[in-house]
């Protein structure tokens, strides 16, 4: 994965952690391609198991202190009158009492039968816990708002192979981890050329698979274009 | 090229798992009727199972279970698990009882079952196997009473004063029904009549009378004092069983857009025959509509569909074949590992960028012309307390896979490779196929499938 869990939870400033963040995306130049206005959505995906009740606590809660007398935690950072947060994440209190941080405490679904998997397909589609979706809450957001996308790129995803909460019924996001791996593979002569002399293909089928090879190869083009080396003009030192 | 040609090869891909290598010539040389007698060729059942030993029975839950006596546990039913997967994978590409193995995969993924003990898996993969070209009623009995979808839908819990509906209600909307013939109240009135369904440690149904509701129920208009075998019978008196059942094998074998005239005739057949699966295969395969242009080459392979139709007519000595679960995994498809209940989706969901260009890279990745780049999505909790060298080595182990071939340019010699290799080669220009490839009949070969219409059947 691009950042451990740890490792981001263990951040104490904003400038650690942007060391974290690969470098292409760092450099991406994509203040042209879009309205300065506009908001980027950063998505974090914590993939794993975390323990809700001691990041945050119940500070006022004596069936907490009770039931985990030997694990809860004593020492936790006042967030309000009833909710402290776990003494080592004090990036985010401070974040918090700056009021840039908010919090969803306590999610869940009914009868929850402790899947892992389950959850986390509930996580990635945001159906209903009694339904299955096969489509992410960020593909359907492409579904909506994509159909004359100008930007091959409205939403990324920095890994190899795309996850659920990206694939909409008919637009999905695009996946990779490295750009100019991506880039010299869409290039390759044989998958160019098979594309470019792709006659209309009167069958759906066949033309959805050659739309998606020619949105890789223009897509794949468009990020390197867009991440070739640009320095940041921050003032961070990078180390 | 002659109709019957396209038809064998449409048949072969449909009812099976595509032609293999020793079948090329049937493909011109068969009819029709003597390759689907082929593809319904039922031998003795031969069961699937895991070689790992098994170590001293520990419930994983106990509390005596040591930190490392459970991760031991885990390390070996992930083994098992694994072995039962490949040779499930392996019997698709291998056996000459294609359609019943080529059923079962289908079956695996309607009772589709998420779940880590391996003797559990192993037992309801075998039943589902073995009765795969059976009687649906059979088959709905035994994977009910598996301890694998017991367990998976939580019927171990549902008792007589606390009920739990899971099992009851995936039953009725994903197994039998679907959606919309029965209501809430039948689901929980079901659920009553489940009460006590359980299993032992061994695998052995249960059923826990002294835990069944023995209660008067009303399901779906009758009333009695119903048991689990009473509510499976009633379910499968309902027409809408049949039609629910019919419509998903249409949308797997046919096409994905459902022929409601079609399906209606199938499905009344298949209900007066009292639920025969070899006798409604046997109908769809030899309707003259199954073998329509609109039917033919229009169904994107699943990742199994994929893998497998490159194994029967490659021929080749995979040498690590326990590594061959990285493409399972990157492509969306790892058997026994069905993302939930309702199994896996289909068609355009397998292709996104990342899966695509992938697909289009295995041709070449296992002729050893190109390295395999792709790591699959790291669990972070899995991998937290490994060293990090270890993490990384984890992420590609390569399956060493040796394709012979001097045996494919043996039975492709003289002949249209494109024809053979693909189901509908129409839409693909062979004019840039030709240009990159030199003479040989091997880079024309991984070139061929290297292409979009390679992953369609």
């Amino acid at each position: 994965m691009i950042i451990k869990r740890r490792e981001f939870l263990k951040i104490s400033s904003l400038a650690t952690a942007s060391l974290l963040v690969p470098n292409f995306l760092q450099s991406m130049a994509l203040d042209n391609a879009l309205n300065p206005s506009q908001k980027i959505l950063i998505v974090l995906q914590f993939t794993g198991g975390n323990d809700g009740l001691n990041t945050i606590i119940p500070t006022k809660n004596d069936i907490y202190f009770k039931e985990r007398n030997t694990i809860a935690v004593k020492d936790s950072l006042a967030l309000n009158d009833e909710t402290g947060i776990n003494p080592s994440l004090s990036y985010f209190k401070e974040l918090f009492d700056n009021g840039e941080l908010s919090l969803m405490n306590n999610v869940g679904y009914p009868n929850p039968d402790k899947s892992h998997f389950r959850s986390m397909d509930i996580w990635h589609s945001a159906s209903k816990s009694d339904e299955f979706l096969e489509t992410g809450w960020l593909g359907r957001f492409l579904d909506e708002e994509c159909y004359k996308c100008e930007h091959p790129t409205q939403a990324l995803e920095v890994d190899d192979m795309l996850s659920l909460a990206l694939k909409g019924e008919n637009n999905k996001a695009f996946a990779f981890k490295d750009p100019k791996k991506l880039y010299q593979t869409s290039q390759e002569k044989y998958f160019k050329s098979l594309y470019n002399n792709d006659h209309h293909h009167d069958d759906e089928t066949v033309s959805y698979l050659y739309k998606t090879l020619g949105s890789t190869i223009n897509n794949a083009d468009y990020i390197f274009e867009k991440s070739k080396a640009k320095k940041i003009n921050s003032g961070i030192p990078k180390f | 090229m002659a109709a019957s040609f396209i038809n064998n090869k449409h048949l072969l891909w449909r009812a099976g798992f595509g032609p293999g290598i020793e079948q090329v010539n049937d493909l011109k040389n068969k009819n029709i009727k003597t390759i689907l007698k082929d593809v319904f060729n039922e031998e003795t059942f031969s069961p699937i199972v895991y070689e790992t030993p098994d170590i001293e029975p520990i419930e994983y839950t106990d509390p005596k279970a040591t930190a490392e006596q459970k991760r031991e546990i885990q390390k070996i039913n992930q083994k098992q698990n694994n072995e039962l997967n490949l040779n499930f994978l392996k019997k698709m590409t291998d056996s000459k009882e294609q359609l019943r193995e080529k059923m079962a995969f289908f079956w695996h993924g309607h009772f589709a079952t998420r779940i880590n003990n391996p003797k559990f898996n192993q037992q309801l993969l075998n039943t589902i196997r073995e009765k795969s070209l059976g009687n649906f009623k059979d088959l709905l009995f035994e994977v009910s009473r598996s301890p694998a979808m017991l367990s998976f839908l939580n019927n171990q819990q549902n008792k007589k004063d606390h009920p739990n509906e899971n099992f009851a209600r995936e039953v009725m909307e994903l197994f039998t029904m679907g959606h919309g013939n029965y209501t809430e109240k039948d689901i929980r009135e079901a659920a009553r009549a489940f009460t006590g369904w359980g299993y032992d440690k061994e695998g052995n149904f249960n059923e826990r009378k002294k835990l069944h509701d023995t209660g008067t129920k009303t399901f779906l208009g009758k009333t009695g004092n119903f048991t689990g075998d009473d509510i499976l019978n009633i379910i499968l008196e309902q027409k809408s069983t049949a039609e629910f059942i019919t419509t998903k094998i249409y949308t797997f074998f046919v096409n994905e857009k459902p022929d409601p005239g079609k399906i209606k005739d199938l499905s009344e057949d298949f209900y007066r025959s009292g639920y025969d699966i070899k006798k409604l295969m046997s109908e769809i395969f030899s309707s003259s509509w199954f073998y329509d242009k609109k039917n033919i080459g229009n169904r994107i392979k699943s990742p199994t569909e994929l893998l497998t139709g490159m194994m029967r007519i490659l021929p080749m000595n995979i040498q690590n074949p326990e590594n061959i679960n990285i493409y399972q995994k990157l492509l969306g498809q790892m058997l026994l590992y069905p993302p939930n209940v309702a199994g896996w989706p289909n068609g355009k969901s397998w292709i996104d960028s990342s899966t695509l260009m992938l697909r289009l890279q295995i041709p070449q990745i296992w002729s050893g012309l190109r390295p395999m780049e792709y790591s699959a999505k790291e669990d972070d909790d899995m991998d937290m307390g490994m060293k990090s060298r270890e993490a990384l080595n984890k992420s590609f182990k390569n399956p060493n896979v040796i394709i012979d071939w001097t045996k494919v340019d043996q039975v492709l010699a003289q002949k249209k490779a494109e024809d053979y290799l693909i189901v509908n080669s129409e839409s693909l220009d062979m004019d840039i196929v030709n240009q990159f490839s030199d003479k040989s009949i091997k880079i024309n070969v991984i070139n061929l499938m290297s292409t979009p219409e390679y992953q369609l059947m």
